[in-house]
């Protein structure tokens, strides 16, 4: 059966900071993600060629989906965070289904009390099967969030912070974030797990159907975190529509 | 192009309604275990803050829920 280690194991140090495997794959997939985007913004036309049809295609979508979660001024506003963590989450869970990965094996000689020991490690690993990604990612979303809310609402949005509230918002919103963290988490290194398992078990034809079946999931993952993220983002300022919607009925009046 | 996203908004209310429940009475229980070890007060603060974080989890929830069904509310409504 094969070895699933839950912690990534670290392949390099850069200036005494360890890379994982898992680091190591989230700078390829955002490698791959920023030469892809440069290539096809780099040379705009009237008339697009497929490389920027194909990545209108997914803008306009993804702006679709979002003024049908926000309305469309913030579902703009809020774009280029959410449809990046959309696309990274995304690459990321597809990328780990690749044969190269959970494959290729790292060998390193480590010290011990006893002398020296073989450290075994999978070169590459689908980013979010680790937590720390998906938990920095979360912090971004609840950092900003807190942010995003402080700035529309200021003292009405604190208000909410404010006894009896206080306990249930702050555990409340905490555990949005945790929540974010855990469920991608837990899903990607559940795909993981099962398709190291059906592989190994059944190595014919079986382990095709989990493979589409995780390309599912990493789609279905990457739009709910997507989301999920929107949707905090609307709630914190949602104190900034009401004054925008205010001022616009005044203005029309 | 059109997207229905209503599918996508029902699958991120139940993750969200069950994972954040989850973790909401146990960020509780957490605080309230920190609480009655400071203070000695024996289980009383675990069993609040359990509570507490129930209730954080339900309202987390429904907020999330409220905004998602909105628009959606907004969609549907017939045009005067």
């Amino acid at each position: 059966m094969p070895q699933i280690d839950l912690a990534s194991p670290v392949l390099f140090t850069i200036a005494g900071l360890p890379v994982t495997n898992t680091i190591f794959t989230a700078w390829i997939a955002s490698a791959v993600l920023i030469v892809v985007s440069l290539v096809a913004t780099r040379n705009m036309q009237a008339v697009p060629g497929r490389l920027q049809n194909a990545f209108e295609m997914v803008v306009e979508g993804l702006l679709a989906i979002g003024t049908q979660t926000a309305d469309a001024r913030r579902a703009r506003r809020f774009f280029p965070l959410i449809a990046t963590f959309f696309l990274f989450i995304l690459f990321s869970n597809w990328l780990g289904v690749l044969p190269l990965f959970g494959e290729g094996e790292l060998y390193r000689i480590i010290p011990t009390e006893g002398g020296e020991a073989v450290e075994h490690a999978n070169i590459l690993r689908s980013a979010n099967s680790d937590l720390n990604v998906t938990a920095a990612m979360a912090l971004i979303v609840f950092v900003w969030t807190e942010l995003l809310g402080l700035r529309a609402g200021g003292l009405a949005y604190l208000k909410e912070f404010i006894w009896p509230g206080l306990l249930i918002e702050v555990i409340s919103h905490i555990a949005r974030a945790v929540a974010l963290a855990l469920r991608l988490f837990g899903n990607i290194l559940a795909g993981e797990i099962l398709l190291a398992i059906m592989s190994a078990l059944v190595p014919l034809v079986i382990p095709a159907l989990f493979i589409g079946f995780e390309l599912f999931v990493g789609l279905v993952q990457a739009l709910i975190f997507a989301l999920l993220a929107l949707a905090f983002m609307t709630l914190a300022t949602e104190h900034e529509a009401v004054e925008h919607l205010s001022e616009g009925e005044a203005a029309h009046h | 192009m059109r997207f229905d996203v209503t599918l996508g908004q029902a699958m991120a209310i139940a993750s969200q309604l069950a994972v954040s429940l989850a973790v909401s009475v146990v960020l509780g229980f957490l605080a309230g275990k920190f609480l009655d070890s400071h203070l000695a007060t024996g289980p009383v603060f675990m069993i609040l803050g359990s509570i507490v974080g129930m209730i954080a989890g339900v309202s987390g929830a429904v907020q999330i829920m409220r905004i998602m069904a909105r628009k959606q509310a907004a969609k549907n409504r017939p045009k005067a």
